[in-house]
């Protein structure tokens, strides 16, 4: 699977979508304060948390994974191992997310599990083509984000002059709210990047915090822009972002809240994927004989999603929500690698 | 070489086999592996006393031209005390009796050579035979393109002779850095193939590559460019092709000076160019002949066709299906009022409607023009207009595919990839709403972007994003500042193209061992 021509460009339109997704399946919206500082919280930490990636990634060649198979033979293979756990968990709960959210909103004649099953089918196919591939649709998905940007502003400019806005208060920063919120999304982001880094090469660090800086401005753009269209609404909408489009949507003489839900199911099936991709290069990594190593990850993603869906119980929503399984792949794998060093250098 | 099984068991063993000495020999050799086909004509001579033939195939020369370049001067040969020798060898280094004359030692080159429409002089006691090219077979002279018209452009087009097609493209490119390698294809049809390219400007691997695969194709003939397109295509299977085909010579000079391959095959006026780019099915030739202003307007015209060409009837049957909401209220109660007589389900209208436009337009294309012209009134107004009246189909949905298929005529080469998924839209849509709209596009989208073809990602410049190449694709810049741009595909952002066709070289060679 193909990660080394993954510029940073890339890499950060990519995480940038890992924002909007967080916002569009997102359904606890405290107060615009407190969700933009929450996020400046979060993103404070992914950028703390991605320092050793960013330092070994610009000084050695390959992924993260890569590196692991490399230098800690058999104990490099089992962190692989639960890379790929974390990257399936991820994916998985997103997917079952994802697909709650069109049965509910949307597609109300199917279930949850239909609209898994279909959108798991095309991940599953964007997986096997590689996490290359995600992030040139991520690029061309940037266009598309910007025009929809566009009418959704058209449509509620008003509102947004409207708005009252020394009803903003700065609240007091919490840490234990930065890990919440953006924070699982985001982390399973920056856990991208430990595979993307292998093409970033030395300009890992600007791929990393310019892509964290991508997915906060999203976060930050969209809660600002659903608090000032929706005010004090917001509270009783079960997906705000949706119900403020609708909302600006409503003077246009055809409503375009369908362009908005298809770019989103677009950059879901991107996000999910990409996840899928990395837990495939993993896999890759980890048992490097194996082929369709895409698939295995998405027929596994796929599987996760429909479980969360039968089960009260699910594991994958458990290990993609707490934050300490992403703070190890992130943080401490590379810098056990960092600190082992001689590998080949750049 | 005795006897006729020795000579080609397998029908192509006399590939490498030396000529005779004796004429007899000679002619009957060739009778045997030609298999006395009637079209092969033998005139024997005799020059100065010595015995001499010329050979070739009726049709494949000129009439005129062989008695005037050959057989005249032949006979007007004088020479004292004449031998075998020496009229061979006045023959060759004396007389010039076409531009393109050669000597050949072989039966296989000559074999070829008859078959290009060479005449071969034989002379007796002699194992060697001179090969004047006179070639004066009937061809389609150079016509306007038929599937890349243009108002302003040139009028030439390629035709089915190669050697045609290298002229075309040196008369407007009289450089020496471009060059033409022509080279038979196929072990049996021995099919001429030109590849040509900028020394200055493609890596010198591509080139290798390329002809490597063109060498190497497992193919018996060659009628087509479609023949050779999926053995050129070195990425992973896409519906979107990682290769154009142009049938403008000045189309293909462009694409040469951009760094690119072209490969021309005898028979077909279709040239291939690799690597090809997805955005350069919306730029034609007029962009660069037209204003900027209008340029850019146009390119946009055919951005926005494209989506219409897809998406329209799948999104039409998505929104009224399941989004209803979608549509303001007057045009809402104007469709029910439609639909309200309409005996089908709206996404078995559309289907029925497309792939009975499909229908159509295939018998259009089959039948003879004249013909042709009666199927489209035919089955578009009398047949359309009959359904509509009948309640069959909707009269909004004759608008929506009328207009989808309109739009899918703004970009020709394109027209494969627009059909199946204007099909699939409509199913998907039919069944998943806009969510299955949202799903298609984003598969669509995923195929696009995951094709390359010798290290260029298909989806280039926009992904990997160039700003560099932007000057010509989200806007066409003026010729003052477009001129002065130096530009090659190897620029791109994301292209590796050198690399991918080593390694491709390297593998084919790794394969081989």
């Amino acid at each position: 699977m193909k990660t080394d021509y993954i510029g940073r460009g890339q890499a950060a339109v990519s995480l940038a979508l890992f924002g909007v997704l967080f916002c569009v399946l997102n359904r606890e919206w405290i107060s615009v304060g407190i969700g933009l500082a929450d996020t400046a919280v979060s993103a404070l930490i992914l950028a703390a948390a991605v320092i050793p990636l960013a330092c070994l990634s610009g000084k050695y060649e390959g992924s993260v994974p890569k590196l692991c198979t490399e230098r800690l033979g058999y104990f490099g293979r089992v962190i692989n191992i639960l890379f790929l756990v974390y990257f399936i968990a991820a994916s998985g709960a997103v997917l079952g997310e994802y697909g709650r959210f069109v049965s509910e909103r949307y597609f109300p004649g199917a279930g949850s599990a239909v609209c898994i099953i279909m959108l798991g089918l095309i991940c599953i196919y964007i997986s096997h083509t590689g996490a290359e591939t995600v992030c040139r649709m991520s690029t061309v998905l940037l266009f598309m984000l910007a025009l929809t940007s566009a009418v959704f502003l058209f449509g509620a400019w008003k509102d947004i002059c409207g708005f009252d806005f020394s009803s903003v208060s700065a609240p007091k920063l919490s840490l234990s709210r930065g890990f919440r919120g953006l924070f699982p999304m985001g982390a399973a982001g920056c856990a991208c990047l430990c595979v993307m880094s292998g093409g970033l090469e030395k300009r890992t660090r600007c791929g990393a915090y310019g892509g964290i800086a991508a997915m906060f401005g999203a976060a930050a753009a969209i809660t600002a822009a659903v608090w000032f269209t929706l005010g004090d609404y917001v509270h009783s909408s079960e997906y705000p972002l949706t119900d403020s489009v609708i909302y600006a949507a409503r003077e246009g003489t055809f409503r375009n809240d369908g362009l908005f839900f298809s770019l989103w199911t677009v950059i879901a099936a991107a996000v999910i994927s990409l996840l899928a991709a990395c837990g495939g290069h993993s896999l890759k990594c980890a048992v490097p004989k194996i082929k369709s190593e895409g698939i295995i990850s998405g027929v596994g993603a796929v599987l996760c999603a429909l479980w969360g869906t039968c089960s009260e119980i699910s594991l994958c929503r458990t290990l993609f929500e707490n934050p300490l399984p992403p703070l190890i792949l992130i943080s401490a794998v590379p810098l056990i690698l960092l600190i082992i060093g001689k590998g080949k250098s750049r | 070489m005795k006897k006729k099984e020795t000579l080609y068991p397998d029908g192509y063993c006399f590939e490498n086999v030396p000529l005779a000495a004796a004429l007899e020999d000679n002619i009957r050799n060739i009778k045997n592996i030609l298999g006395n086909t009637s079209d092969l004509l033998i005139s024997p001579i005799t020059i100065c006393g010595v015995k001499a033939a010329v050979i070739c195939f009726e049709g494949m020369v000129s009439g005129l031209s062989i008695s005037q370049m050959l057989i005249k001067p032949l006979m007007r040969i004088s020479i004292e005390n004449c031998t075998e020798k020496k009229l061979f060898e006045h023959i060759r280094d004396n007389m010039i009796l076409s531009v393109d004359t050669a000597v050949s030692e072989e039966y296989g080159d000559i074999i070829r050579r008859l078959m290009s429409g060479f005449a071969v002089i034989f002379v007796d006691k002699t194992d060697k035979a001179v090969c004047c090219g006179i070639q004066g077979y009937d061809k389609r002279g150079v016509d306007e393109p038929s599937s890349e018209g243009n108002i302003r452009g040139s009028h030439e087009g390629f035709v089915e002779t190669v050697r045609t097609n290298m002229s075309l493209v040196r008369r407007r490119m009289k450089t020496p850095l471009l060059r033409f390698e022509l080279f038979p294809v196929s072990k049996k049809s021995n099919t001429d193939v030109i590849v040509c390219y900028m020394t200055d400007r493609v890596p010198p691997a591509l080139v290798k590559s390329i002809k490597k695969r063109l060498k190497e194709l497992p193919l018996e003939t060659i009628l087509g460019s479609g023949y050779v397109e999926p053995f050129l295509d070195s990425g992973r299977p896409s519906v979107f092709s990682g290769m154009s085909i142009t049938e403008r010579p000045d189309v293909m000079c462009a694409k040469l000076l951009e760094g690119r391959v072209g490969v021309m095959i005898e028979g077909t006026p279709f040239a291939i160019v690799i690597p090809a780019m997805f955005t350069e099915h919306f730029q034609t030739l007029d962009d660069y002949n037209f204003r900027p202003f209008y340029a850019v307007f146009l390119r946009y015209i055919r951005y926005i066709a494209f989506f219409l060409a897809v998406f329209f009837p799948g999104i039409y049957v998505a929104a009224a299906l399941f989004h209803p909401e979608m549509f303001n209220s007057r045009l809402l109660l104007n469709l029910a009022a439609a639909q309200e007589s309409a005996p089908l389900n709206l996404m078995w209208e559309a289907l029925i409607t497309l792939i009975f436009y499909e229908i159509i337009r295939e018998a259009g294309v089959r039948l003879p023009q004249s013909v042709g012209g009666a199927v489209s009134i035919v089955g578009g107004l009398i047949i359309g207009d009959a359904a509509v009246s009948a309640g069959v189909i909707s009269n909004p949905m004759l608008l929506v595919c009328a207009i989808s298929v309109t739009a899918s005529f703004v970009i020709p080469s394109l027209d494969q990839q627009v059909t199946l998924f204007r099909l699939a839209a409509v199913i998907i849509g039919g069944y998943a709403g806009l969510f299955g709209i949202a799903l298609l596009s984003a598969l669509m989208l995923a195929n696009i972007c995951a094709a390359e073809n010798y290290g260029l990602p298909i989806m280039a410049p926009l992904s990997p994003f160039s700003p560099k190449a932007m000057g010509d694709v989200a806007v066409r810049l003026g010729f003052k500042r477009l001129g002065k741009r130096d530009f090659t595909i190897e620029q791109l952002n994301g292209a590796d193209i050198g690399r991918a066709a080593q390694k491709e070289l390297q593998s084919g060679e790794g394969a081989d061992e």
